[in-house]
């Protein structure tokens, strides 16, 4: 089962590095899906059914904390699942990120720069809650199938 | 080509940067640094001339003290330090060494921040910029107050400059 991450970063660096070094916790498989600002990764995370993301803090056009407020909007307005939402930041100060976490609605935060030990302790609740809801979305995209008859019982026959 | 004189090795031109900002910058920067390179860079006298390519990043910071921070890497220095920081090789002219440099000017300047407000500052920052030169020049050697911070470390040696900018008040025209 693969869980599908956005990585939302102006810097490449900063992208790759991300997806390395989540790849590295050796939580589960990911599939990663980037973004190169705010506005791009609102436009996808719309489009597609991703299980978790990472947004940079700090970038040109639309912030991360803007992002996230952004993102669960949506999420609501749509009575979508809210994913996990972390967020990387450089930001020290304490108070700052809390009151940023709490006000835009984001369950996280991984401070820069950090290690592959950090990442395990501090995604490992988050990690675990997208997987949940990746095994949720597909039980419900295979319910379908499952309550489709048989091709070769006398159903089958009645709906081919 | 750096021009400025350099008794010491915080060498300043003009006024100087306060002295809580260089204390705040000195601190940031072992803690950054040590977090991922495991060892301190060791500070040395401020070279006045510096030979060859160089990549910056740089941030400005606004609040109590406006000032630019920024970190040069030499051309040898920034892919031992690109390594260590991202995991992986950079070639110093490729277009990810500058990200690279703009994103370790970012981390440490979130630390400045907290270094700042524990010593009773207030200050919020930029987004990083980068600059590529040889040798490189940033900063005009008049006008601003100006502080260079020189180290040399295992992954080779690299410079801090801050440049601090005029007050508000000063900036207004016709003064």
């Amino acid at each position: 089962m693969k869980v599908k991450a956005l990585v939302v970063d102006d810097s490449g660096i900063m992208r790759k590095m991300v997806m390395k070094t989540v790849t590295e916790a050796k939580f589960c498989e990911f599939e990663f899906v980037e973004a190169e600002d705010g506005q791009v990764a609102l436009d996808k995370l719309k489009a597609a059914d991703f299980d978790i993301v990472f947004v940079d803090w700090n970038m040109p056009n639309m912030t991360g904390v803007d992002f996230v407020r952004e993102a669960r909007k949506h999420e609501k307005a749509n009575g979508i699942d809210a994913i996990p939402m972390v967020m990387v930041t450089s930001e020290k100060t304490m108070g700052k990120i809390q009151e940023a976490l709490d006000e835009a609605g984001a369950d996280g935060f991984i401070s820069k720069p950090f290690t592959v030990e950090e990442l395990q302790v501090k995604l490992k609740k988050h990690v675990e809650k997208a997987q949940v809801l990746r095994v949720r979305k597909n039980r419900l995209t295979a319910a379908p199938a499952a309550a489709a008859p048989a091709s070769g019982g006398w159903l089958g026959k009645i709906f081919s | 080509m750096s021009t400025l004189t350099a008794p010491d090795p915080v060498s300043t031109a003009g006024a100087s940067i306060h002295p809580a900002i260089v204390d705040a910058v000195r601190a940031s920067l072992d803690k950054t640094y040590s977090a991922f390179f495991t060892e301190r860079p060791e500070p040395i006298e401020y070279l006045e001339h510096h030979e060859g390519p160089c990549i910056a990043g740089i941030i400005s910071f606004v609040g109590d003290r406006s000032f630019t921070f920024s970190w040069i890497l030499k051309k040898e220095t920034a892919p031992n330090v690109a390594q260590k920081f991202c995991g992986f090789e950079i070639p110093f002219e490729s277009a990810d060494m500058g990200d690279m440099a703009g994103e370790l000017v970012n981390v440490i300047a979130g630390e400045i921040i907290a270094q700042l407000e524990r010593r009773g500052m207030k200050a919020s920052m930029s987004l990083p910029t980068v600059a590529r030169g040889a040798p490189l020049e940033l900063i005009p050697e008049v006008g601003p107050s100006i502080a260079n911070l020189e180290y040399t470390s295992s992954e080779g040696g690299f410079w801090l400059r801050l440049a601090a900018a005029k007050t508000i008040a000063q900036r207004l025209p016709g003064r």
